[in-house]
């Protein structure tokens, strides 16, 4: 009895089994999670009881009674009596009588629905609140976004991979006062074209083989929304020329049906490439371009906006500590040095990679050049010296300029000139670190 | 009558989102014909749906079952039995014979009276109808 009230205090599940799987005690915080009463419970088979997916498919409390090994803190999940599948965290231990034999296990086990949907919610998707600068070029372009979401025009987001077009399309919709409305995105490069224009457009049932009820576009997702063509400069010269009847008329009919349907959607258009080159190509239509290029933003590259970095890898790595359970304070001035010198051809995605590199190595306290990739420090020291070893300032020093050197192709008069040291400088300082210049560079 | 159980070694598997095995078997007034066990989906539910409806199974008799999943199943046309337990022998001469309703094949939390899940009282009849209650609309009792 007075075990009940020790067990009943416990804001965690706990449920005891004999050494049959039987239950023995099951506390009130285990009737609240399962939803089984503790009468229903005792006497019971564990696994009729928790109901988790790891009971017929490798029973915790078995392995803990065979390998006489606590377990703990393991995710599995289970079906409570409302039907709902609850993900909970389980430890188990072994119990022993006086004279240290096996009589039975405990597990203990608690509800982490609200961790796993925070977890969730957080590596789904950055939202545009993740935009986050203090670079010149990209505070014009925060000045002038809400004027941009107010206004009803096309926008033309251009910009590298990873820079951040669809977080900035999604800043303009929740500044819009289409914010209510759904924001719906599509990737025009990753789509083949037939498939891009039923999915845009949507069709009618008969359409094609296969189109067996109507299918809904995502014009029609979108409606009163916003519409995020991602990669538009990719979509084949057919398609863009529906796609300026769209922007024209405002109507589209769906593939297969005879009706016109009015659409009222807000279109923000993103590229990777140069949409002008493309229409001197040949390739992009000049009328459609001017129509999309209503409104342009140019979102500058991450090399541009060296500055950002520190605040980036500050959010990211607080990101991925709230993702993985982890406490990484930081960078270290090693690390550090590494990150801005290196020139991000994938842009924020790359760092935000990098980070998540990172902690998949560091366990705790600071990330290190160590756990970086190979790629972006070119640590001289780190190979004439154990990869554990803090870097003095010669080494940090050498780090840099390599790392310098390599996003300038090479070339040491622009590296010298990015530096704002004397080529002469450069020189004597690549001799004296005895950094390896790859043959054939160019020396200006 | 084409009739699945999902079992886990000689018994009726716990929870059916979980269950990696069924047994189908077809039944013919008192008998029951063409037994065979063969894998379950795994993967997401719509797969598990798929599957039973591409093996033509019009009764699943099962253990717990989460709600989204019973509903896709229900939706598809197949009539689910659910918490149920026990060995699938006892189990399946039990369906045959309308006698489902008995205690011991109902898992433990799903018999008359229910505990308040986290402030809200589980509906009977909700998740895990007990078995009296559907029997007779399955068809495939015998009494």
């Amino acid at each position: 009895m007075e075990k009940d009230i020790i067990l009943d205090s416990i804001a965690d599940g706990v449920f005891t089994v004999d050494d049959n799987w039987r239950i023995t005690s099951f506390n009130r915080a285990a009737e609240q999670i399962t939803g089984v009463r503790r009468e229903d419970a005792v006497g019971q088979r564990c696994k009729d009881v928790l109901k988790a997916d790891v009971c017929e498919k490798g029973c915790i409390l078995r392995k803990t009674i065979q390998s006489g090994k606590s377990i703990v803190n393991r995710t599995v999940h289970i079906v409570d009596a409302a039907g709902r599948r609850l993900p909970i965290s389980i430890s188990t231990a072994l119990l022993k009588d006086e004279q240290g034999r096996i009589v039975g296990a405990v597990e203990t086990f608690r509800d982490i629905s609200v961790e796993e949907k925070l977890r969730n919610a957080i590596a789904e998707r950055y939202s545009f609140e993740d935009i986050i600068s203090k670079n010149n070029r990209m505070h014009q372009l925060f000045d002038i976004l809400p004027d941009v979401a107010d206004s009803a025009s096309t926008v033309l987001l251009e910009g590298e991979s990873g820079t951040g077009k669809e977080l900035f399309a999604r800043a303009i919709h929740h500044l819009s006062p289409r914010k209510k409305q759904p924001f719906i995105a599509v990737n025009c490069g990753a789509l083949p074209d037939t498939l891009l224009e039923s999915e845009l457009f949507g069709y009618k049932a008969g359409a094609f083989t296969d189109a067996k009820k109507d299918k809904p576009g995502r014009f029609r997702l979108a409606e009163r929304g916003t519409l995020f063509l991602d990669e538009v400069g990719d979509i084949s010269p057919a398609l863009q020329v529906r796609l300026l009847r769209v922007l024209q008329e405002k109507t589209y009919e769906p593939l297969g049906s005879v009706e016109t349907v009015p659409s009222d959607v807000r279109i923000i258009a993103a590229t990777n490439r140069r949409l002008q080159e493309l229409v001197k190509e040949g390739k992009f239509r000049e009328d459609l371009y001017y129509r999309i290029h209503v409104i342009r933003m140019e979102l500058p590259p991450l090399r541009d906006r060296m500055e950002d970095i520190p605040l980036l890898a500050d959010h990211f790595i607080h990101h991925f500590n709230l993702l993985q359970k982890k406490e990484i304070s930081g960078l270290s001035g090693e690390a550090l040095a590494c990150f801005v010198s290196y020139d991000y051809p994938g842009n924020v995605r790359e760092l935000q990679n990098m980070i998540e590199h990172a902690f998949i190595l560091c366990k705790s306290g600071l990330i290190e050049p160590h756990h970086l990739p190979e790629n972006i420090c070119l640590p001289r020291s780190m190979e004439s010296s154990g990869s554990n070893e803090t870097m003095n300032m010669k080494d940090l020093e050498a780090v840099f300029i390599t790392n310098m050197l390599r996003r300038h192709q090479w070339n040491r008069l622009q590296t010298a000139k990015a530096l704002g040291i004397h080529k002469s400088t450069l020189f004597r300082k690549i001799k004296a670190l005895r950094i390896q210049i790859p043959p054939q560079s160019p020396a200006t | 009558m084409r009739v699945a159980v999902t079992v886990w070694e000689d018994t009726v598997s716990t929870v059916c989102d979980f269950s990696s095995r069924l047994l189908v078997f077809d039944v013919t007034g008192d008998e029951v014909k063409n037994r065979s066990f063969i894998p379950f989906e795994t993967g997401i539910m719509p797969e598990r749906v798929n599957q039973l409806e591409a093996l033509g199974v019009e009764v699943l008799l099962c253990g717990a079952i989460s709600r989204p999943l019973e509903r896709m199943i229900r939706a598809s046309g197949v009539k689910v039995i659910p918490c149920l337990r026990g060995s699938i022998e006892e189990v399946i001469g039990a369906y045959l014979d309308g006698g489902l309703s008995d205690a011991r094949f109902t898992l433990p939390g799903f018999g008359p009276g229910a505990i308040r899940v986290r402030g809200r009282r589980r509906r009977r009849g909700g998740v895990c109808r007990l078995p009296d209650m559907v029997k007779g609309d399955d068809g495939g009792g015998r009494g």
